[in-house]
C-alpha cells in the first residue's frame, strides 16, 4: 500500500500518469496468489489519486478487474470518497440516474458518505439498490450517534423479506461490533425483533453471529440467536452445518445451556433424519468445554432415543471400549429409581463403549445406598462384565481402594471371576463342536466377507488416490532401485515392512446369545423413566 | 478288524460291559445262555453260564468268571472277589449244589473271561491252579481279549454275516470318530446294509440285530476312549430305529423268533439309553448350572452354531427324559420312586440348561420346533414347577417378536447350513417374508401359551400373525397311511401338512382344530410304535426325520377338563380381500 501511495503522490505531482496502468498488458494476467499484494498496491494508489469521478470509475476496473477469485478492491476507493464528499455524492447521483457503470461502487460510496438520508433514499429504491444500501449501513463510521441512528434505521426496515432481514442482521452486527458496545441495547432490540421473523437466510446470519461477532453475545443476544436457530431448516444440509458451527461458537462463548437446549430440542423432535453425528462441531466444543459427560447423563435421563442413539459419537473414536466419563455427585442428585434407570440406560445406549458405560455405573455406586449398590453391581456383571471381561475388568480393577465405588465394583468383579472360572471348568467338549462341513462353510463365508470388506476399504482409502498400489509377494523388506535424478548411479532403497493390527473386544453375548443381548439392550433403551 | 475288536474288548471298563456282549457272542457260537446275572449277584462264583459245543463239537457246560480289562495278579488273588476265590467257589459249592440235573452229565469248561491281556505274572499262578484242578470231565479255559475277538469274528461277526463292504463301513465309522458326522454317515451305511441283508427272515434279522448291537458297542467304547461320544449318540438313534424297522412286521405274532427280535430291540434301546446317559451325565449335567458354559463350549465364533448345537442337545436330553418317563409308566410301585427322582432331575437339568444358555430361548431353525415340543411334553409329563415352562414359552415369543421386528436372528424355515450361516442376508421386508413363509413353531407356541394361560404371550403372537407374519402359513404335520413304512428309516416323504392354522388372540380355534384333526388322525394310532406302546420310538423317529411332533401326541395334555369344543363352533371366518366375511 505504501508503494501505491507513493505512486499516487507522483501522479498527483505530475511526474507520472497512473492512468497508463489501465492499458498495461502486464497487469492482465496475474496469478491468483498474487492478488492480495496487488490489490493492496491498487488500494494505496486509488486512495490518494487525484482524478475525476469518471476517470476513477474507468481506472479501477481496468487496473484490477474483478475475477472469480475476487471483486474490485474498494478499500482505497472508500478512502478516496471520504476525502471529498463531492465524489460519493456524484456516484450516488449517477446511480440514481440509472448509470450502470457506477453500480460496483455505490455501496462503498454510500459507506463513505455516512449520510443516512441518502442511504434511506437508496433503500426505498428497492432491489439491488436496497441491498447495497443495507450493506453500506453496516460499514459507516462509528462516531457520534451515527451507530445508534443506523441501528434505528435498520430495525425499521425489518419485514417479511428473508434476504433483506438477513442483510439487516449482518449489518447491525457489524455496526454494533465496531461501535465498541455503545449501541448494545439497540442491537439487542433489533436482534430480538428479527429472530421470530427469521427465514433460512436470516437464520444463517444468526448462526454466524457467535462465529463472527462473539464479543456481542450477551444473554439477551444469545437467547435471540437460539430462538432463530430453532427455525433452522433441518432438511438443508448446509443450514445444519451452519447451525452446528453456530452452536459450537455459542458453547465457546459460554452459552452452553442455550446450545445444548437447541440440540436437545432438535434431536427430540420428529420429522427429520438428524443425529448427533450431524453436530460434530458442537460435539467437539462440548467435549472441549468439559460439559460432554454431564450432558450425556442429562440425555440418558431424558431417555430420548434420538439424543441417546448416537451418543457414542461424542466419545473417543480411537478407544474402542470408550474412556471413563467424569461424573460428579452433583450430577447424580437423583432418586434411587432414577439412579437405576440411568444405569440401565447407560448400559443400553453405551454398550458398545463398555468402559464409558461402566464409569457411569461406578459413579452411581459412589452415591448409592446398599440396595441400589447391589443392583448396580449386578448390572456391572451382566451385561457389562459378561460381555466385555477384558476392558471392563481392567477399568474396575484400576479403581483405588479409597474409591467409594470400590466395594460395589469388587462384588461385580468377584462374580465375574466366578463366571469365568465356570467357563474354564468345562474344558473341551468335542461333542458340541461344529462339524467339519460347517466349519468349512463358515470359513468360506468369512473369507468372502473379508475380501469384500478389504476391497471396500481399499476403494474408500484416501491413500488410493495418492499412491499406486503394489503387491509384495514375499519377504519382510522391499528393495527398490531408484533411478538417478540427473547423472549418477541408481540408488537402492530398502524399506522394512511392519505389521499393522487393530484389535477390539467383541461382546461375548454376540456369540453366546445374540438375540438375548440385543433384546436386553432394546428393553433398556425403551424403558420409560419412572414418574 | 481283529485289531479293532481287541482294542474294543480291552477298553471295556466294567464287568457289566463284557456281560453285555457275551450272550450274543455265545449265541452266535451255538450256545444256549442259561442265565445272565444282575449287578452284584453271583451264583457262587459263576458270573455267566451257557451250554454249547466245544471245539470238538461236544456239548459242554460253560461256567464263566468275568473280569474287566487285563488279568493281573491282584485280580487273581484279591479277596473276596478275586478270580481264584471265584474258581474255588465254583469248585466247592456251585458244581456240587447248583448244576441242574439235565446238565450234570455234561463236561464242564470253567472259563476265565476278560477283555484285556493275560499278563505273565498271573499266568504262572493260573497255570498252576488249572493244572491242579483239571480232571477228565472238568477243564479250564482262558478267554482273553484275543480269544474273544476271534470268537466274535468266527461267530456273530463272521465273514458270511458281516462281509467286506459292511466291515469297511464299520471300520470307517470307527476311524472317523473325531468327525462324528462322517462316522455316523458310515455307521448309517452299515445299518442300511444290515437292513438290506436282513430282509424278511427272522433268523437273518436276529443275526443282524446282534451285529448292530455289537457294532454299536464297539463304536461306543472306542468313542469313549477318544473322549468324543457324539458319534455313538447319533449312531444309537439310528440303531434303535433300524432295529424297530426290523421287528415291526413281527409285532403281535407269538413266536420264539419274535421274542428273540424283541429282546434284541430291547438290548439296542438299553444301549442307546446307556450311551446317552453317559454323555449327559459326564458332559452336560455337570455344567448345566453354569451361565453360558455349554454355549461357549461349542467353541465357535458364530451364534448360529451355538443355537443349532444346543437345540440338538436339548432334543437329546428330552428324549432321554422321555425314555425315563416311559420306563416310569411301566415300572412297579417299588421302582417308581428312584425313577421319579431321576425324572425330576432331568426336568430340573433341562430348565437349568435353558436358563443358563439363553440361546435356547429362540431356535433359528423352525425345524427345532420338534425339540421345543419334546421339551414341553417332558415338562408337562413330569408335572414339576409350572413356572419354568411358562416362563420359557413367554421368553421365546418375546424374543421371536423382537428378532422379527429388528431383523435379527429370527426363526426361519431355512434348513441348509449354508443358508442359515448368512441369515439374515438383509433387513428388507422381501427377504423376511421369503424366509418366514411357513412356520410350525408359532402355532406350537400359540397352542401351549393359550393352554398355559399366558394371555399376554398369546396377544403377542396374535399381533405377529396380523403384522410381520401376516403372510406366513402356520402349519403342523400328521402321519398318514404311508407313514408307517417310511417313518423309522426315512426315504419317501410321507404324512400330511395341516396348513393355515389360526393363530389368534382367542386361542380356542387353534386348539379345537388341532384336537379335531388329532381325533380323526387314525394313521397316528396305527403306527407300530404307538400301537405297541413304544411311543418313545415314534418320537425318536419324528425327531430323526425332522418332522414336527404331531399334535395327536400332545393335544390331550392341553385339553381343559371339559374338553375342546367342536371346531365348527369356534372356527375363524375366512376374510376375503375386501374385508367382508
Amino acid at each position: 500500500m505504501e508503494a501505491g501511495a507513493r505512486c499516487a503522490k507522483l501522479h498527483n505531482a505530475g511526474e507520472l500518469d497512473a492512468r497508463r496502468l489501465m492499458h498495461d498488458p502486464a497487469l492482465a494476467n496475474h496469478e491468483s496468489w498474487q492478488l492480495f499484494p496487488f490489490h493492496s498496491f491498487v488500494d494505496g494508489v486509488v486512495a490518494d489519486l487525484d482524478i475525476s469521478v469518471d476517470e476513477m470509475i474507468a481506472f479501477l476496473p481496468a487496473v484490477a478487474p474483478p475475477s472469480q477469485d475476487s471483486g474490485l478492491p474498494l478499500g482505497g476507493f472508500k478512502r478516496w470518497c471520504q476525502a471529498d464528499a463531492r465524489r460519493w455524492a456524484a456516484i450516488a447521483g449517477e446511480a440514481k440516474a440509472g448509470n450502470a457503470t457506477v453500480t460496483p461502487f455505490v455501496s462503498v460510496a454510500l459507506q463513505a458518505s455516512d449520510d443516512l438520508d441518502l442511504i434511506s433514499e437508496f433503500i426505498h429504491l428497492g432491489g439491488s439498490d436496497r441491498a447495497m444500501a443495507i450493506h453500506a449501513l453496516g460499514h459507516l463510521s462509528t462516531t457520534g450517534d451515527l451507530p445508534d441512528r443506523t441501528l434505528t434505521l435498520l430495525q425499521s426496515l425489518l419485514g417479511e423479506e428473508d434476504q433483506v432481514n438477513a442483510d439487516l442482521v449482518f449489518s447491525a452486527s457489524w455496526v454494533c461490533d465496531h461501535a465498541a458496545g455503545r449501541v448494545q441495547s439497540a442491537y439487542e432490540r433489533l436482534i430480538a425483533k428479527a429472530a421470530p421473523l427469521a427465514g433460512p437466510k436470516t437464520v444463517k446470519e444468526f448462526a454466524r453471529i457467535p462465529q463472527l461477532f462473539s464479543k456481542l453475545l450477551t444473554p439477551a443476544i444469545a437467547a435471540s440467536v437460539a430462538s432463530a436457530l430453532d427455525r433452522t431448516d433441518l432438511d438443508d444440509a448446509n443450514a445444519v452445518a451452519n447451525l452446528d458451527q453456530g452452536l459450537r461458537q455459542l458453547l465457546r462463548s459460554g452459552f452452553e445451556k442455550q446450545a445444548i437446549d437447541i440440540v436437545s430440542r432438535i434431536l427430540s423432535t420428529e420429522g427429520h433424519a438428524l443425529t448427533l453425528s450431524d453436530f460434530d462441531d458442537f460435539g467437539g466444543a462440548l467435549k472441549a468445554a468439559g460439559l460432554r459427560d454431564q450432558t450425556m447423563v442429562r440425555w440418558l435421563l431424558s431417555g430420548e432415543p434420538a439424543l441417546c442413539r448416537e451418543m457414542t459419537s461424542l466419545l473417543d473414536v480411537m478407544r474402542s471400549e470408550g474412556s471413563p466419563l467424569k461424573i460428579t455427585d452433583d450430577d447424580l442428585a437423583l432418586s434411587d429409581e432414577d439412579l437405576m434407570y440411568l444405569c440401565r440406560k447407560s448400559a443400553g445406549f453405551l454398550f458398545s463403549k463398555p468402559v464409558s458405560a461402566a464409569s457411569i455405573l461406578v459413579a452411581v455406586l459412589r452415591v448409592a445406598n446398599a440396595q441400589v449398590a447391589d443392583q448396580v453391581s449386578a448390572l456391572l456383571f451382566d451385561p457389562l462384565l459378561t460381555n466385555f471381561p477384558g476392558s471392563v475388568t481392567r477399568y474396575l480393577e484400576s479403581l483405588p481402594r479409597t474409591d467409594r465405588a470400590y466395594a460395589g465394583s469388587r462384588a461385580a468383579l468377584e462374580r465375574s471371576q466366578s463366571y469365568e472360572d465356570d467357563l474354564s471348568s468345562v474344558g473341551r467338549l468335542r461333542e458340541l463342536a461344529p462339524s467339519e462341513e460347517q466349519r468349512q462353510t463358515q470359513h468360506r463365508i468369512e473369507r468372502e466377507e473379508h475380501r469384500r470388506i478389504s476391497k471396500e476399504a481399499s476403494d474408500k482409502s484416501i491413500f488410493a488416490r495418492i499412491f499406486t498400489k503394489k503387491l509384495v509377494l514375499h519377504g519382510r523388506k522391499v528393495r527398490s532401485v531408484v533411478p538417478p535424478l540427473g547423472s549418477g548411479a541408481p540408488r537402492v532403497m530398502e524399506t522394512e515392512l511392519h505389521g499393522q493390527s487393530y484389535s477390539y473386544e467383541l461382546a461375548r453375548g454376540e456369540i453366546a446369545d445374540t438375540v438375548g443381548v440385543h433384546y436386553q439392550l432394546f428393553r433398556f433403551k425403551r424403558e420409560r423413566r419412572p414418574t | 478288524m481283529k485289531l479293532l475288536l481287541r482294542e474294543y474288548l480291552g477298553a471295556l471298563r466294567e464287568r457289566g460291559e463284557l456281560d453285555a456282549i457275551l450272550p450274543d457272542l455265545l449265541s452266535a457260537l451255538g450256545h444256549t445262555v442259561l442265565w445272565r446275572p444282575g449287578v452284584g449277584t453271583t451264583q457262587h462264583g459263576v458270573d455267566f453260564a451257557s451250554v454249547g459245543p466245544d471245539e470238538n463239537g461236544r456239548r459242554t457246560l460253560y461256567l464263566f468268571v468275568i473280569k474287566a480289562g487285563d488279568l493281573t495278579r491282584a485280580d487273581w488273588s484279591a479277596t473276596p472277589q478275586g478270580v481264584q476265590a471265584s474258581l474255588d467257589e465254583i469248585l466247592y459249592v456251585f458244581l456240587k449244589t447248583r448244576v441242574r440235573p439235565e446238565h450234570k452229565k455234561l463236561p464242564v469248561a470253567i472259563c476265565i473271561c476278560f477283555g484285556g491281556d493275560y499278563l505273565e505274572p498271573v499266568q504262572l499262578l493260573a497255570t498252576g491252579y488249572i493244572e491242579q484242578h483239571t480232571t477228565s470231565t472238568r477243564r479250564y479255559e482262558i478267554w482273553h481279549g484275543d480269544h474273544l475277538a476271534n470268537a466274535l469274528l468266527s461267530g456273530v461277526l463272521r465273514e458270511d454275516l458281516l462281509p467286506k463292504p459292511l466291515r469297511s463301513s464299520f471300520q470307517k465309522a470307527l476311524a472317523m470318530l473325531d468327525e462324528p458326522d462322517v462316522a455316523v454317515h458310515h455307521f448309517g451305511r452299515l445299518v442300511a446294509q444290515l437292513l438290506e441283508r436282513a430282509a424278511a427272515e427272522p433268523k437273518a434279522k436276529i443275526a443282524a440285530l446282534r451285529q448292530l448291537y455289537i457294532a454299536l458297542w464297539v463304536l461306543y467304547v472306542w468313542a469313549r476312549d477318544a473322549e468324543n461320544l457324539e458319534a455313538p449318540c447319533k449312531a444309537s438313534e439310528l440303531a434303535v430305529l433300524a432295529s424297530w424297522e426290523m421287528v415291526r412286521p413281527h409285532l403281535g405274532k407269538k413266536s420264539k423268533a419274535t421274542d428273540a427280535l424283541l429282546r434284541g430291540v430291547d438290548q439296542v434301546i438299553k444301549l442307546h439309553i446307556r450311551i446317552n446317559e453317559s454323555f449327559l451325565e459326564s458332559r452336560v449335567f455337570p455344567h448345566a448350572d453354569k451361565l453360558h458354559a455349554l454355549s461357549l463350549a461349542v467353541g465357535t465364533r458364530r451364534s448360529l452354531d451355538i443355537n443349532l448345537r444346543l437345540f440338538d442337545l436339548l432334543g437329546r436330553l428330552t428324549m432321554q427324559g422321555l425314555w425315563l418317563l416311559y420306563l416310569f409308566q411301566r415300572a412297579t410301585e417299588g421302582d417308581k420312586g428312584p425313577l421319579k427322582t431321576q425324572l425330576d432331575r432331568y426336568v430340573d437339568r433341562m430348565f437349568a440348561l435353558i436358563a443358563n444358555n439363553p440361546s435356547l430361548c429362540l431356535p433359528v431353525k423352525d425345524e427345532h420346533a420338534t425339540e421345543v415340543a419334546l421339551a414341553l411334553i417332558l415338562w408337562s409329563g413330569v408335572a414339576v414347577d409350572a413356572d419354568d415352562g411358562r416362563a420359557w414359552i413367554a421368553e421365546m415369543v418375546g424374543r421371536l417378536g423382537f428378532a422379527l421386528k429388528s431383523h435379527g436372528l429370527y426363526t426361519c424355515h431355512l434348513s441348509d447350513y449354508a443358508d442359515l450361516a448368512v441369515h439374515p442376508v438383509s433387513s428388507d421386508e422381501a427377504y423376511r417374508q421369503e424366509v418366514t413363509q411357513a412356520s410350525t413353531l408359532v402355532p406350537l407356541l400359540a397352542a401351549w401359551a393359550h393352554a398355559a394361560g399366558l394371555d399376554e404371550t398369546v396377544a403377542v403372537l396374535d399381533h405377529l400373525a396380523k403384522t410381520v407374519l401376516a403372510h406366513c402359513s402356520f402349519q403342523t404335520w400328521l402321519p398318514d397311511a404311508t407313514s408307517e413304512d417310511a417313518l423309522y428309516i426315512g426315504g419317501a416323504t410321507h404324512g400330511a401338512a395341516l396348513t393355515d392354522l389360526p393363530v389368534t388372540a382367542e386361542g380356542v380355534p387353534l386348539l379345537a382344530l388341532l384336537a379335531e384333526e388329532a381325533k380323526n388322525n387314525a394313521s397316528f394310532h396305527q403306527l407300530s410304535a404307538i400301537r405297541s406302546g413304544m411311543w418313545p420310538v415314534a418320537l425318536m423317529a419324528f425327531r430323526a426325520q425332522r418332522l414336527p411332533i404331531p399334535p395327536t401326541f400332545w393335544i390331550d395334555i392341553l385339553a381343559p377338563a371339559e374338553g375342546f369344543p367342536p371346531y365348527a363352533d369356534v372356527a375363524v371366518p375366512m376374510q376375503l380381500n375386501d374385508g367382508q366375511d
